[in-house]
């Protein structure tokens, strides 16, 4: 897609296929979904605002760096905060993305989730994006089809693709969901020798 | 500053997926929408994230089935229902690439996977399934760790599990496998099973809830077919609401046990703890309570190791 930046290209394949992870530690640290959400795109932006983005090994850890930060910065300003997010901000380890973000969704899972996604949309939205998409025809050949205006077309397109994104954000979410217990582990209090 | 949370992702999204549609459609001005995208990253990343939906969108063509229906052009698209069962149909009789689909969990994770027909497989932590179903099969591959299966009714395909041990028919019921070192641990909670292996076959069934659940225990050698213990029973139940439940167990066992969900390991440093005995209910996910019960109960001191041990030592 001739719209994509190199940078962009990038965002996709290395940083948002952990978007799970990344609304998962932010709920962990603020208690609160908005917060989170704010958080993370938050961090997305300045992932996106880093010159030298080709030289970071580890994005994911990176923006999870980052977050944390935010949320740092965030209680400092707060004038009362729960012990509960004390707790959670005194740990050290940053939870672990790396083995499961990518592995262990097949071809054949996305490829459901993407169409479950679709089988949601709304009546005209999903004829249009099916024809777009799965038919591949363009906006034009599917105004002629479905005697609509260009511009009504590029509608519906838009508000599937809306709808699609959040619907495949939130079952990304349910998906790792049951990983939330991962960095717990690392909050063992333990004795040193 | 922009507002919080979900209401502004909501706008940002829209906004970029009205980029999107337009740039699609060749109608947009490719100097105002650099000019909106450069104006504040967060639409960037709103765009590039829209980007990539748009481009998994591009899988449901790859799905298309080679032979479509017989329908004519425009009844296809009327049907959206019929259109979304095509694709879905297509999508595990199609490709080689799709024909088994591989689920795994890791260390301390747990998952659900909904299968077509209305099953489902838990899969407990480090545990790794691959299945495949068809016109005339449904089947299931158990490659290392532990799962809970509801099966639904099929009546024209059984379901088959797979595993190194042997293969068992599943009848509709619901099921506990779990792979140990020395073979096959296949406890019926309801329904029936024949297991059939090189060593031979046997069948186990729990017809009704008063019936005694079952316990298939399947190593090369042997199958043994036996009531299943109610400790095991309450176990394979306590780990699918994340919990693990020890009755008498020596801490031994225990730790071993609770070491399955576990990336950082327990060890026993001396002998004499591994004799210990405890009982309890405690959280998978949670091993800090579980540690809290040694340390006061015991009096056990629990020393770091480095990132992978936890060493469990008397005072």
């Amino acid at each position: 897609m001739a719209w994509l930046r190199d940078i962009d290209k990038w965002f996709a394949a290395a940083v948002l296929p952990h978007a799970a992870t990344y609304r998962a530690y932010a709920r962990k640290l603020t208690g609160d979904p908005a917060d989170a959400e704010d958080l993370v795109q938050e961090a997305y932006a300045k992932v996106l605002g880093v010159p030298d983005w080709r030289r970071l090994e580890q994005p994911e850890r990176f923006v999870l760096t980052i977050i944390r930060n935010l949320a740092f910065e965030r209680f400092r300003r707060a004038k009362v905060v729960g012990i509960r997010q004390i707790g959670v901000l005194e740990m050290e380890a940053l939870p672990d993305p790396a083995p499961d973000a990518h592995a262990v969704t097949s071809a054949r899972e996305e490829l459901m989730r993407v169409l479950e996604a679709v089988d949601r949309l709304p009546e005209q939205c999903r004829r249009v994006v099916t024809l777009r998409k799965m038919e591949g025809l363009s906006p034009g050949q599917i105004a002629v089809r479905l005697n609509l205006s260009i511009s009504t077309v590029e509608k519906h397109l838009a508000r599937g693709l809306a709808l699609l994104t959040k619907s495949l954000a939130a079952s990304e979410g349910r998906r790792t969901r049951s990983n939330a217990g991962i960095w717990r582990k690392r909050a063992i209090k333990t004795e040193t020798r | 500053m922009a507002q919080t949370g979900d209401q502004d992702r909501n706008a940002l999204i829209a906004q970029a997926s009205e980029w999107l549609a337009r740039l699609d459609a060749g109608r947009a001005d490719p100097v105002a929408f650099e000019a909106w995208r450069d104006a504040d990253p967060r639409r960037a990343a709103a765009f590039a994230e829209v980007a990539s939906a748009w481009s998994k969108l591009d899988a449901l063509r790859d799905a298309e089935p080679r032979e479509r229906p017989a329908m004519t052009r425009r009844a296809w698209i009327g049907g959206g229902a019929a259109l979304a069962a095509g694709l879905a149909g297509a999508a595990y009789l199609g490709r080689d690439q799709l024909l088994r689909a591989r689920t795994v969990t890791g260390v301390g994770e747990r998952r659900t996977l909904a299968l077509p027909d209305g099953s489902s497989v838990e899969l407990n932590t480090d545990t790794e399934v691959l299945w495949r179903f068809d016109r005339q099969h449904r089947r299931l591959w158990l490659e290392r760790g532990e799962v809970a299966l509801t099966i639904a009714q099929d009546a024209l395909r059984p379901f088959e599990l797979f595993t190194q041990q042997g293969l068992a028919r599943l009848a509709p019921g619901q099921f506990n496998a779990r792979l140990r070192p020395a073979g096959l641990d296949l406890i019926v909670l309801a329904g029936r099973a024949a297991i059939t292996t090189a060593a031979g076959q046997a069948q186990a069934a729990v017809e009704s809830a008063t019936d005694a659940r079952q316990a298939l225990v399947i190593t090369p050698a042997r199958i043994v077919a036996a009531a299943a213990p109610e400790a095991e029973v309450q176990a394979v139940q306590a780990w699918r609401r994340g919990e693990i439940v020890f009755e008498g167990q020596k801490l031994a066992e225990a730790v071993e046990e609770y070491n399955r969900y576990l990336t950082r390991k327990l060890i026993i440093e001396d002998p004499k703890v591994g004799g210990l005995r405890l009982g309890g209910r405690f959280l998978t996910d949670n091993p800090e309570s579980f540690l809290d019960a040694l340390r006061t109960t015991f009096g056990l001191r629990i020393v770091s190791d480095g990132p992978s041990r936890i060493l469990l030592k008397s005072r």
